[in-house]
This record gives C-alpha cells, structure tokens and sequence, in this order.
C-alpha cells in the first residue's frame, strides 16, 4: 500500500527515524520488564499503592512471568511450523483448492472470538496448562498461514522463472528463492501470532493456566487495583517487547531479501 | 480433469467420522457425564440419508475425471447431506430427551467432524460452478435455511444449545442488544476519532511518528491488562466528573470495556486512512489541479473518493474486530455475549460457552458482510472492480 509514490515512501522512512532506534528499544522494554518482574515494589511505592491477599505472598511474580512466557513460547513452536507447512502446501497445491478452503475457513475462524476458543478448549482438554496451550496453538496458527500464502504469493513470477531456468528443482526453487523472499511477510505473521497469544495466555487464568493474567482477574474480582497492576504491567510490556524485537528481526529480513527496510502497512 | 481430493477427503472423513464416532451426546442432567449416542441407533433412516449423502459425494469427487459436469451433482449431494445434519440431530435429541426436563442432548464429535468434513465437500464443489449460478446460491441458502426451519418449528429444541437459549431468552436479548451497542458504539467512535487521525498524520509529517507509535502500542498491549490499566483512571474520572459517575463511568462494568474496544478500533482505521490518502496517484493530483480545482476541491472530489474504498476496510475491519473483542467486557462487568461465555465456563457447561460464542462469531461475520455491501455502494462505481 505504501510503495506506492516517493513521497509516502519518504514519509516513512522519516518516520522510521523517529521510532526504529535499531535494537536500543526492544531492549529498554526488555529491561523494564525484567526489573518490573523481580522488583515490582519499586512500582508500587513509586504509586504509593501495595497489592495484598494470599495470591502475592504465595506466588512470586516472576514464577507467573515463567508460566506466562512458557505457554506463549510453546505455543507458537507448536503453530508456527504447522502453519507454515500447511501454508507452503496451500501454494504448492493451489490447483487442487487447498488453498482455497485453507483461506476461506481461515478467515472464518479468525471472526471466532478468542476467549471463546480458550473457553471451548476446556470441556475437551480439562482445567490447566493443556486447554490453555491447545487454543493458542489453533489460535496462533490463523496469521501464520495467512502470510505463509501471502508472502509466498507475493514473491515476483520472474525470480521463480530465473531460477527455473538456473535448472533448480521445484523444491530448490521453494527454499533458496521463494521461502527466503517472502520472508519478511512470513515474519509478520509470526509477530502477529506471538502478540496475539501473548494477550490470550493473559485469559489462561481464567482456564486455571497461572500466568500473568491470574493477577489481573484476581484483582478485577477483589477490586485491587494494586494486584491487577502486579500483572497488567509486566504483560503489556511482554508483548511491546515481543513485538519491537520481532519487528527487528523482520526488518533484517527485509534487507537480506534485498526490499526496502520497512515496508508495513498492509 | 482431475480428482476433486479435498471433496474426496471431506466427504471421505466425514462419512467415517458420522458413522463411527459418537454423533450425539446424552447427559442425565446438565452435570452428569455424558453417554455417547451412535448416528446408526438414534437417527434411524436418517443415518442412511447421511451415509448415503456422503458416500456419493465422494464417489462424484472421485469420477470428477470423467465428467466436469458432476460439480452440480456434488454441490447438490454434498449440501443436501449438510442441510439434513441439524434437522435430524434435533429429531433425534428429541426422541433421546423424552419427556425429561433436565435431560441434555448435545452435539457428539461425529456430529462436528460429518459437518465439517460435508463443508468442505461442498466448498470445493461449489467452488467452480460458475459465480452466479443459481445452484451456488442456493446452496449457500439453504444450509442456514434448513437451520432456521427447523429451528422455528421447534424441532431443535431439545438440543442442549437450544435449551440454554430458550431458558435465558429474556438475558440473552438484553446482552445481545449491549453487546451490539458496545461494540457498534466504540467502533463508531473509533471511526469518528480515526478518519480524521488519519487524515492528520497525512497532513502533518511531525505527528506521524508520535500518533502512529501511541496508536499501534495501545494495540499491541493485551486485552485484558488494558482493561485492568483503565480501572483505575476510570473510577478516578467517574469520581471526579459527577455526570460521567451518574452514567456509568465508573473503574468497572461499561466504561472501560468501551474505552478499550475504541482504543483497539483506532488503529485499523487510522492506519488505513492514513494509507490509503497516500497511496492516492500523485498523478491524479496533479491532473485535478491542472484542471484548475483548488487544493480543496481536489481532496474532496479526487483524493478522497480515491482513497474511501480502503478507509471504509479499515472501518469495517474495526467493526468486525471489535464484535469478537467485545465478549471481554464481560470479565469487568460490561455485560455483552462473553457474560454468557464466562457463566458457562463457571458452571462448566460447554453448551452455554458455545452459544455465547457462536452467537458473537455470527455477529462478526453479520457485520463483516453487511458492511461490505453497504460500503460496496458509497464507493465510486468507477472502482467497485474488486468484490466486497
């Protein structure tokens, strides 16, 4: 959308000025966040406010933080390499309506709310970590295999002539042309899937998986603001530092495929 | 021609899933374990049309290399099994219910999986009828007609969704109607807020950066930490400001549920608008002012029909959003159709979950769907190439 003139383009690229300090920021966020996580008091008398009630003297932050971390961190090992390949068969296989259907129910499901799929996922898989890590694994896969299709899709005809003519063999030409063009696209997926898990692992709580949320409703239940903050903080500063550093790491594969450093928007 | 293989599969799987897995589910009372019912005893000859169905509709996938002309016949096969799923299930929950009050019959794996598997036959062979034939349509109707028939003559009634509903039928209107008006609401003052955002960072270069990093931050943040942030700035407002405190605006219930949902509807649309305004053809600007049109006259008659087409996707990504995220409110007191979800998950009744969800899942694709079409109309003719 944005390659369209010079002078969005230029825009942007000033804009990318302002905002893209390299990896200084992700990093900040990653600082904050640990110090939040181990020193929350800080915080606290910094606002003046303590949280109380049984649930900060029997679980240290930081094991809610590893909780929270290891379901979002399972999770998306789990989604990503299973949407990628159902993405990359969808292309490959394209004549046969995989790829149709794959879209179409894709773009179904992602109406599906996703506090509905962790709500749903507990009559099958029990209470605790399982129900939890089956719906942000289903969950995560939708923006993966979205950009897997569009990515690949995306990546230009003559590059994929170019190297069929070099005599490369279908499965040649998926790995060293087409997989690393549309890379960046792919890794905007998998961004979007991690932020969005980051945020559902929040309501795993609610299924009995721990985590950073089990603070947040506490506190909405107790009406404390004290404890609401104790995880509302460290989990919104998770997924700013799960999104900068991704966004890094996207960037540097639009510059190993040879693009523009920034080209978002879509 | 080939072998329609995703027919071939879906109708394959789900004519095994139909027939040997349980199909429906029967429980006692709405605590008591469920004991699986099989499609072959409690459907009847119902099962035969099932199996039939299935059966043929992977034959037709299978010979699709002989004969084009058989994706009629599979549409047909396909969507007849798909539309005489529910109908027969309700039958059959009717017959397994009895006289019994409490009993719950609900949908079994078999019964999901032989939907799902039918779907996906259908899809594909719909898929390449020609775009306006009169079988594609009717087939894309009468699925949910045959739901909805059946439903209204109260053949459904026994299954286990339909009785959460029928119980609570006065709370599920009232959370329906909250549910529209937060999420409606936010999002239409998202898009009062975000069009002219938009329009401000395309204007003002110096603003983008700031505007563009506050507006994508508030969306990246969870959910529910946004909501927990809010409650205490909001009961402060609600506080401070006597009129707000006597509407509502207080650190839980509406409020914050609507300040989120607003907050998460701005970025779509003042991404898109920002975009879209510049991605307008420098050339086409260039013309209008060659034509004499003041700076004025070419943003309104030429940058902004040009640009509309995408500004109205981000609003209507924003709607369709805002319809699934709105089931949250329910976690602070803000009613909606997650109210329905969260007591379900409380009571650990699946059905009660399903019905919040499915009911908000259909409002989402509801929303998506009409705002497509009616947005289809506002944009210049001259660009409506691409369908909604």
């Amino acid at each position: 959308m944005n390659d369209a003139s010079g002078n969005p383009a230029a825009a942007q690229a000033d804009s990318r000025r302002l905002r893209a300090p390299g990896w200084v920021f992700p990093a900040l966020l990653l600082a904050v966040l640990i110090l939040s996580v181990l020193r929350f008091d800080l915080i606290e008398s910094l606002l003046g406010i303590r949280a109380r009630g049984l649930l900060v003297s029997r679980i240290p932050l930081w094991e809610l933080a590893l909780q929270h971390l290891g379901l979002v961190a399972a999770s998306s090992a789990a989604a990503v390499p299973i949407a990628l390949g159902l993405g990359i068969a969808a292309v490959r296989f394209s004549e046969s309506g995989l790829r149709a259907l794959l879209v179409a129910a894709g773009s179904a499901a992602q109406t599906f709310p996703s506090a509905a799929v962790l709500a749903l996922s507990v009559p099958l898989a029990g209470f605790g970590f399982a129900p939890t890590f089956l719906a942000l694994s289903l969950y995560g896969m939708l923006p993966v295999l979205h950009n897997t299709i569009a990515g690949l899709e995306g990546v230009p005809e003559a590059a994929v002539d170019a190297a069929r003519g070099m005599g490369m063999r279908p499965r040649q030409v998926l790995i060293r042309v087409q997989l690393p063009l549309a890379l960046p696209v792919i890794l905007a997926g998998v961004r979007t899937s991690v932020v969005i898990n980051t945020a559902a692992a929040t309501l795993g709580a609610a299924m009995g998986a721990g985590g950073l949320g089990l603070p947040i409703i506490s506190g909405i239940r107790s009406f404390d603001p004290a404890l609401i903050l104790r995880g509302a903080v460290p989990s919104a500063l998770l997924a700013l530092f799960a999104d900068a550093s991704l966004r890094r790491l996207e960037d540097r594969a639009r510059r190993a495929a040879g693009g523009k450093p920034d080209g978002r928007g879509a | 021609m080939t072998v329609d293989w995703i027919a071939l599969a879906g109708a394959g799987a789900g004519l095994v899933s139909a027939a040997a897995l349980p199909f429906l589910s029967l429980r006692p009372n709405r605590i008591l374990a469920g004991v699986p019912q099989y499609a072959m005893e409690v459907l009847g000859a119902g099962s035969v049309l099932i199996f039939t169905a299935a059966a043929a509709a992977a034959v037709l996938a299978a010979l699709r290399r002989r004969h084009s002309g058989l994706d009629a016949a599979g549409t047909l096969v396909s969507g007849a099994g798909l539309a005489s799923l529910l109908p027969l299930a309700g039958a059959a929950a009717d017959r397994l219910a009895g006289d019994s009050a409490v009993a719950r019959v609900s949908a079994g794996p078999g019964l999901w999986l032989a939907a799902a598997g039918l779907g996906a036959a259908l899809f594909s062979f719909s898929r390449r009828l020609p775009s306006r034939s009169a079988l594609r349509l009717a087939a894309a109707l009468a699925i949910p007609a045959a739901a909805a028939a059946a439903g209204l003559a109260g053949l459904l009634d026994d299954l286990s969704l339909v009785r959460e509903l029928l119980s609570r039928r006065d709370t599920f209107t009232a959370e329906l109607v909250r549910h529209l008006a937060l999420a409606g609401g936010s999002a239409a003052l998202g898009a009062a807020v975000g069009i002219p955002l938009g329009l401000a960072m395309h204007r003002r270069p110096r603003w983008r950066g700031l505007i563009s990093v506050a507006v994508s931050g508030a969306q990246v943040i969870p959910t529910l930490s946004l909501l927990g942030l809010l409650i205490v700035p909001m009961a402060a407002l609600g506080a401070a400001v006597p009129y707000l405190g006597r509407i509502g605006v207080r650190g839980v219930g509406w409020a914050p549920a609507f300040v989120v949902l607003f907050l998460y509807a701005l970025l779509p649309i003042a991404g898109n608008t920002f975009a879209a305004l510049g991605a307008v053809a420098p050339e086409a600007l260039d013309a209008a002012r060659g034509m004499g049109m003041s700076r004025r006259q070419a943003f309104l008659r030429v940058q902004a029909p040009l640009a509309l087409p995408v500004i109205l996707a981000g609003v209507r990504t924003a709607f369709t959003a805002n319809m699934g995220n709105a089931i949250l409110a329910a976690l602070v007191g803000g009613g909606g159709l997650g109210t329905l979800v969260f007591l379900g998950l409380a009571q650990a009744a699946p059905d009660l979950i399903l019905l919040g969800a499915l009911s908000t899942s259909t409002l989402a694709l509801a929303a998506d769907r009409a705002l497509a079409l009616a947005f289809r109309l506002a944009v210049s003719r001259g660009l409506r190439s691409e369908a909604p």
